[in-house]
């Protein structure tokens, strides 16, 4: 351990040598940590969309002067209405607004920006009325109780909503909204009263309050000055929250490159050290500095137990960047790589934790990002361990198969000498077969578990990628996955050196198991809170009938293995792909057509 | 004429790794609309771009329903009338409901009063209160009209009704999706060429290039070259692209220009940093700090400054695509070649570094 200490000990004197590196870290930590506390509650415009339409009007009305203090229109007056409608026909305006007695008139062209700016003209007006009634309930107080018809009082209280997205209170729930759309109500004028029961005494003080007006009772407001704590920023400050953690892992990335680039690592390789104490030791002042800004985060949004649950998630995604920055640096040939490789990290976290994150509290898809744990903590509901524990499975797999694949590619002849793709994973693959005493069964069936976590982010930027397609045409997407799928359990045989030898059955049973296994626990989360909320068709899918499944996996792996004993080239894996693609693709289909229920 | 251009333009082609750089502004563009979403729900959720009122159940305990029955016909939330509060406070308190409206709605000249029970400790929360009150200007403008009618017919209030069809999600394509796509690539081609200089340092083949018969500035200029060609193409390419299946886009050529300014600029930045510092994680993380501050002309950030709202890249670009006057984008020109002007005299003394070695 005294030589791990020592190798992160000289890593940080490297940064506290060269000045100008020490206060970009300090700028970078420093800069996290304030963003942390800008303002968000506000809403406000984009710079491109300033001024962005010109809209034209010849009246003047109070609602235009409100109007006008918008900063994405910007209005310009004319002497009479027929300057202003040939400004508009020659293109010189984007709308025009006149106002006759209570009624509005917007003109638009055919264009795309015009009808944008109409609809946006109207959006505007709409979103200044309650200023604009406020100054004539002020012009006119003896209208005041027809201006604002309406005053709330608000209470708030706690309640049990732990089990409101999950699918046994869905149904309850539509039931209850289906009687309701059911149930006639005889009233037909504002004259017509029904009859309330079980009011008790503090409630029926409500109808007594009612007869107030809001001058006389301060504590009520008007729907207008509902306040709404815009509902998504609890995200954007979450993104925050991991923007340490990316920038640290990138330094850690570009550190272990620039030591591969000018081969320095090369002294290491030759000192009596072990690989992971080398790896461990220069990863590791990363490593906590993540540890400790996690820590730091989660004591800033709670405290006692749910800040240690925030510390559990931020730490996991913190080790999640971690695993990938050595991979990144380890796998790549050059600085062209590391930044094509790091940027698509980046992306990979904003596809998969972030923008899922988005639909916390409003659909279960939020439960695919560990964030939505983070935010449910923050609004006080409450979240188990267990929860939590199960939501990070997938990341925390992810993790220890990059780590695992790190440690096994960290070796003085991989990184001194950079391979191409191909040769990394023949490597890899040979390596991990003698790491496992030659024991032909145990390396497929590790090697395919580990692939999952890839299969896993593969299918869901497959998802986004084909999102305009899969909407059209479904069918398209599920043999792209079922593709995918096979081709990846397909690599370790693949690239394994003895193929010739591996038996048909240990093949098949290896293979299967490990990736019916594998994706059953990088789903157990979501099975449990996003599939059961489909229609019976998903759980059949991921919870019932598990033989079949698990039998199609094992089909599957047989066919390709078939294909290669019988054809003995290389190119009979494409035929086996193809085949065991097919039947994968079929029993989905199937089942996504109810077939087994 | 120009080796080094072409040996780096084969050396990018060569790499594998290049094609996730694309796959990243492909994904950009393909979910263009998720992204348009995604910001609107951020920056202005009330404009209600997605509708959740199907998500959010409230009760009413009213004596007076018809009002609430009016205002049903505007809304897709489900109002569910009870005739008994203590039941209505139980499914509220169990999570079947998300809101109880409580009180009665007259026809007098009158304020009347409702109360509004809200969840606390709900995620959900301010997506309740969002569609509520939504839900209650309806309702306000309804009794408005109404009492109206009903009580001072000669009072005039301005009315707006919702008679123009308008996406939001378009607008966002405007001055979200198509300036950020269009700016990423500009970026990215700093970022390479302090790749393909620290490279040439590290490996030490920095000292047969100038062995070639070219000088110092020539032979970073070939450089610059190849990474302004990746660049362009990939503007082009995504212009050709939005055209065709998205929207349609004015002022092709100004944008072209522009963007080539801007490669051209942030190249000539990363190029002088690069040659001055010699080090890669040093260079590369300073350019990471200037591109975030880039980006930051993205945000609203610099909304409330005029001067950098009419010189930032966002603006400039939105305000082209959306057919502006020519006039109006002129100050951002004129600032990018100032600032390209500098960037070039900070590249000339950066380039000397080059005799040192």
């Amino acid at each position: 351990m005294n030589v791990v200490i020592s190798l992160a000990k000289y890593e940080i004197k490297q940064y506290l040598r060269a000045r100008s590196d020490f206060l970009l870290i300090a700028i970078l930590v420093a800069g996290a940590f304030i963003a942390l506390f800008l303002p968000m509650r506000e809403a406000s415009e984009l710079p491109s969309s300033i001024s962005m339409y010109k809209i034209g009007h010849w009246q003047e009305h109070p609602i235009i002067d409100i109007a006008k203090k918008s900063s994405v229109l910007s209005f310009e007056k004319f002497n009479g209405f027929d300057k202003m409608y040939s400004a508009l026909a020659e293109g010189r305006l984007d709308a025009t607004i006149e106002i006759n007695g209570g009624n509005t008139l917007i003109v638009y062209t055919h264009k795309l920006k015009s009808k944008n700016a109409a609809g946006r003209l109207e959006q505007t007006l709409k979103s200044v009325m309650p200023v604009y009634l406020a100054e004539e309930a002020q012009r006119m107080p003896k209208y005041r109780g027809i201006i604002f018809p309406i005053a709330l009082r608000i209470v708030e209280e706690r309640i049990d909503y732990s089990k409101t997205l999950q699918r046994s209170f869905q149904k309850p729930r539509e039931e209850l909204q289906k009687e309701a759309s059911e149930k006639k109500i005889e009233a037909k004028s504002y004259e017509e009263k029904v009859e309330l029961k079980n009011v008790n005494k503090s409630k029926a003080r409500e109808s007594e309050i009612a007869t107030k007006t809001i001058a006389e009772e301060q504590n009520y407001i008007l729907p207008s000055q509902i306040e709404i704590a815009f509902p998504f920023m609890d995200t954007l400050r979450n993104i925050l929250i991991i923007g340490p953690a990316v920038m640290f892992s990138m330094l850690l990335t570009l550190s272990l490159m620039g030591e591969k680039m000018t081969k320095s690592l090369h002294n290491l390789f030759e000192a009596p050290l072990k690989r992971w104490q080398i790896l461990l030791g220069k990863s590791l002042p990363y490593l906590l500095l993540m540890l400790a800004m996690s820590l730091l985060y989660s004591f800033i949004y709670a405290s006692g137990v749910d800040a240690m649950k925030i510390f559990f998630i931020i730490s996991s995604i913190s080790l999640l960047s971690f695993s990938l920055s050595v991979f990144t640096a380890i796998i790549s040939r050059n600085y062209r790589d590391i930044t094509s490789i790091g940027s698509f990290s980046v992306f990979l976290f904003l596809f998969l934790l972030v923008i899922p994150g988005v639909f916390t509290g409003i659909n279960a898809l939020a439960y695919i990002s560990p964030l939505n744990n983070i935010t449910n903590i923050e609004n006080g509901a409450p979240v188990g361990i267990i929860d939590i524990c199960l939501s990070l499975l997938p990341y925390l797999m992810m993790s220890l198969a990059l780590v695992f694949a790190s440690y096994v590619l960290f070796d003085e002849e991989n990184i001194l000498y950079p391979k191409r793709l191909k040769a990394i994973l023949r490597t890899f693959f040979d390596r991990v077969w003698h790491d496992f005493g030659e024991r032909t069964w145990l390396y497929l069936f590790t090697m395919v578990l580990f692939s999952v976590p890839i299969v896993f982010i593969i299918e869901n930027l497959m998802a986004y990628l084909l999102l305009p397609i899969s909407i059209v045409f479904p069918v398209f997407l599920i043999l792209c996955f079922a593709l995918i799928e096979e081709i990846i359990k397909t690599l370790p045989i693949y690239f394994f050196k003895n193929k010739n030898k591996v038996g048909i059955l240990t093949y098949s049973l290896s293979v299967g198991l490990a990736f019916f296994i594998g994706e059953k626990a990088m789903n157990l989360y979501l099975i449990t809170k996003v599939y059961s909320l489909f229609a019976n068709v998903f759980s059949f899918f991921i919870i019932k009938n598990l033989l079949t499944t698990c039998a199609v996996h094992i089909l599957g792996a047989f066919i390709v293995i078939s294909c290669f004993k019988l054809l003995k080239k290389n190119w009979s894996f494409i035929l086996g792909i193809a085949l065991s693609s097919g039947l994968h693709a079929i029993y989905n289909i199937m089942i996504s057509m109810g077939v087994f229920i | 004429m120009i080796p080094i251009t072409k040996r780096e333009l084969k050396a990018i082609s060569r790499e594998k790794s290049f094609i996730l750089l694309i796959v990243i502004e492909l994904l950009l563009l393909l979910s263009s609309n998720l992204f348009s979403v995604g910001y609107l729900l951020i920056s202005s959720p009330e404009e209600k771009t997605v509708d959740f009122s199907s998500l959010v159940s409230v009760a009413v305990v009213s004596r007076t329903p018809f009002p609430f029955q009016k205002v049903m016909e505007r809304t897709s939330l489900a109002l569910i009338f009870y005739d008994d509060f203590a039941r209505a406070h139980g499914d509220f308190l169990n999570g079947k409901i998300d809101a109880i409206l409580f009180g009665d709605i007259t026809l007098s000249n009158k304020t009347d009063t409702l109360t509004l029970y809200l969840p606390k400790n709900n995620p959900k929360i301010n997506l309740i209160k969002m569609e509520i009150k939504d839900l209650l200007q309806n309702l306000e403008e309804i009794v408005r009209t109404d009492k109206k009618k009903a009580l001072s017919p000669a009072l005039t209030l301005v009315n707006i009704e919702n008679s123009v069809p308008f996406n939001p999600a378009s607008e966002v394509y405007f001055i979200f999706t198509l300036p950020l796509l269009l700016f990423l690539p500009s970026l990215i081609s700093g970022s390479l060429i302090i790749d393909n200089i620290t490279e040439e340092f590290e490996k030490k083949t920095i000292i047969n290039l100038k062995k070639a018969p070219l000088t110092n500035m020539e032979i970073v200029l070939q450089k610059l070259l190849a990474v302004v060609i990746i660049a362009l193409l990939q503007c082009i390419a995504w212009l050709i692209i939005i055209g065709a299946t998205q929207v349609k886009v004015e002022n092709v050529f100004w944008i072209v220009l522009l963007f080539s300014l801007y490669a051209l600029f942030f190249c000539v930045l990363a190029a002088s940093i690069t040659l001055k510092l010699k080090s890669q994680k040093l260079s590369q993380t300073i350019f990471t700090v200037i591109s975030l501050f880039a980006l930051a002309t993205f945000s609203p950030v610099i909304s409330k400054i005029k001067l950098l709202v009419d010189l930032s890249p966002a603006h400039l670009m939105t305000a082209l695509a959306t057919g502006c006057n020519l006039n109006t984008v002129l100050p951002g020109f004129l600032l990018l070649f100032v600032l390209l002007f500098a960037s070039s005299f900070a590249l000339h003394y950066s380039v000397k570094e080059l005799d040192r070695i």
